[in-house]
């Protein structure tokens, strides 16, 4: 059996496929791919964890949320378009909303720091990253966020990391409704400019 | 709750961020219709929202979460596409990938012939080992796949054909769905002598089982992965050819087991020649006992 099976080793191929980018896989996907859908899992599934993780703290329910939006990326990927924005954004936006909206349903708000935001981002940068790549965006998001008012980048962290509505924030920061609405639009604009975010 | 003078420009900001209450999404929904600088500030700040999740530390999750996944979505319908907004992108990729999906599908998991089983010596052999030493079974399978897998991973680009004509359409995944319906589906994940991980579910009730490949890299040139079942030793330890695994290349790959499933029988899995045999000829490179958990 084994001379059986060495005697094929010289047919393997080598050829590495190219790495397809999120948007051209969530396309595929959209056709009913199930391969594509299986490398876009790999390529964002610790994104949308991690992500998902930071504001629910609870591993087994973020894993279950992580399940949530990936399902759902194979359901909606037919609506997906890829003019509006790329495909890390959708899928990262749709964990977060549902992140986000779980957060608000088990509330028990009051469970949640109010100094969440900052701490917690901090705190990230501490850690040592996996790798190079994610310390130079961690770098970079830094870096921005440093350019922001200290108002702005509370909103901003709280909004984000938190999971924070408007209404708790003004309730926290003690300012009106519009206040908080002004700081997070302009702590954003301020953000994609110094970022050179384009869309 | 929401104040009168609301100016829903003043809100992308917060939808960015997923602040916004469920009115005021609306009222932003509505504002953008009609506004596309509205809408192109929003989508903008969504791409920059991004940035801020990209400074996030991921967490790789746990592999029996990308299993589930994709048993699921192999009996999940899609979305009907939206009419309106067509992508230029949409209408090649489908072309592109049909053809090849299908004739991949085909060969993905032929019926098995049937088969009735032989005996000899060999095959009572063969049986023996399974059953009885499959640990060291599965050692010994190591070493040699090591001498054929060790050359090539990543081989290739074929990939998983889709088991559905398009979007919209119900697969007809068969007793995949049945299985994971069962009330008293198991399942139980085990490696694979070569690399990846094989995860066997089950339902003694359907009497039914699949087998999920993730990782399995793709079998070598004229050769195809087997299933089969080895019945208990109580009710004889008969093995039973269950399928092949054409196609198979280091993704995801599932495949419903042909025939069914007998109380306590294993599964496992071989390296065959193309076509398959009528009783294992190759050490088993999985072997998965269904016994309750």
């Amino acid at each position: 059996m084994l001379a059986i099976v060495d005697s094929d080793t010289e047919s393997w191929s080598s050829t590495e496929p190219a790495q397809a980018s999120p948007d051209d896989l969530l396309t595929r996907v959209a056709s009913g791919d199930q391969a594509a859908f299986s490398d876009l899992y790999d390529v964002l599934s610790g994104r949308v964890l991690g992500l998902v993780t930071r504001l629910l703290r609870d591993r087994a329910q973020s894993e279950e949320v992580t399940q949530e939006v990936f399902l759902e990326v194979w359901q909606q990927a037919t609506r997906y378009d890829r003019k509006r924005g790329t495909a890390a954004s959708w899928i990262l936006t749709m964990a977060h909303r549902r992140a986000v909206d779980r957060v608000r349903a088990s509330q028990s708000s009051h469970d949640r720091d109010t100094k969440i935001g900052i701490r917690d981002f901090e705190a990230g940068f501490d850690q040592v990253s996996e790798s190079v790549e994610i310390r130079i965006e961690h770098e970079r998001v830094s870096r921005a966020l440093a350019k922001l008012t200290e108002f702005q980048r509370q909103a901003v962290q709280l909004a984000y990391y938190g999971g924070y509505s408007h209404s708790e924030m003004a309730d926290h920061l003690g300012v009106p409704i519009g206040t908080v609405k002004t700081r997070l639009r302009d702590g954003m604009i301020r953000l994609r400019d110094e970022m050179g975010v384009t869309s | 709750m929401t104040e009168r003078h609301d100016d829903p420009a003043l809100l992308t900001g917060s939808h960015a961020l997923d602040a916004l209450s469920d009115d005021e999404r609306a009222l932003l929904d509505s504002a953008l219709a009609t506004s596309p600088e509205l809408q192109a500030e929003t989508d903008s700040l969504r791409e920059t929202a991004l940035q801020l999740a990209y400074a996030v530390t991921p967490i790789e999750p746990p592999s029996s979460l990308k299993a589930s996944l994709m048993a699921q979505i192999a009996s999940t319908p899609q979305a009907a596409p939206v009419a309106s907004r067509s992508e230029p992108a949409a209408t090649t990729a489908p072309v592109a990938d049909a053809p090849v999906g299908d004739a991949g599908q085909e060969a993905r998991f032929a019926p098995a012939t049937d088969l009735t089983s032989a005996g000899g010596a060999a095959s009572e052999k063969a049986r023996r080992r399974w059953f009885q030493r499959p640990a060291a079974a599965l050692s010994a399978a190591a070493a040699v796949a090591v001498v054929f897998l060790g050359v090539g991973l990543g081989v290739g680009t074929s990939f998983t054909p889709s088991n559905e004509p398009g979007p919209g359409t119900t697969q007809a995944s068969g007793g995949l769905d049945r299985i994971y319906a069962a009330s008293d589906f198991q399942r139980s994940t085990a490696k694979v002598a070569g690399g990846g991980t094989a995860t066997v579910v089950w339902s003694n009730e359907v009497g039914k089982s699949a087998v999920i490949l993730d990782g399995v890299p793709a079998a070598p040139e004229g050769k195809t992965y087997e299933l089969w079942y080895i019945g208990s030793e109580g009710t004889g330890g008969k093995i039973n050819a269950a399928g092949l695994m054409d196609g198979v290349s280091s993704g995801v790959h599932s495949a419903v087991l042909n025939g069914s499933l007998s109380h306590g029988a294993t599964i496992g899995m071989t390296v065959e020649p193309a076509g398959g045999s009528d009783q294992p000829t190759t050490t088993p490179i999985m072997a998965v006992p269904t016994t309750s958990a």
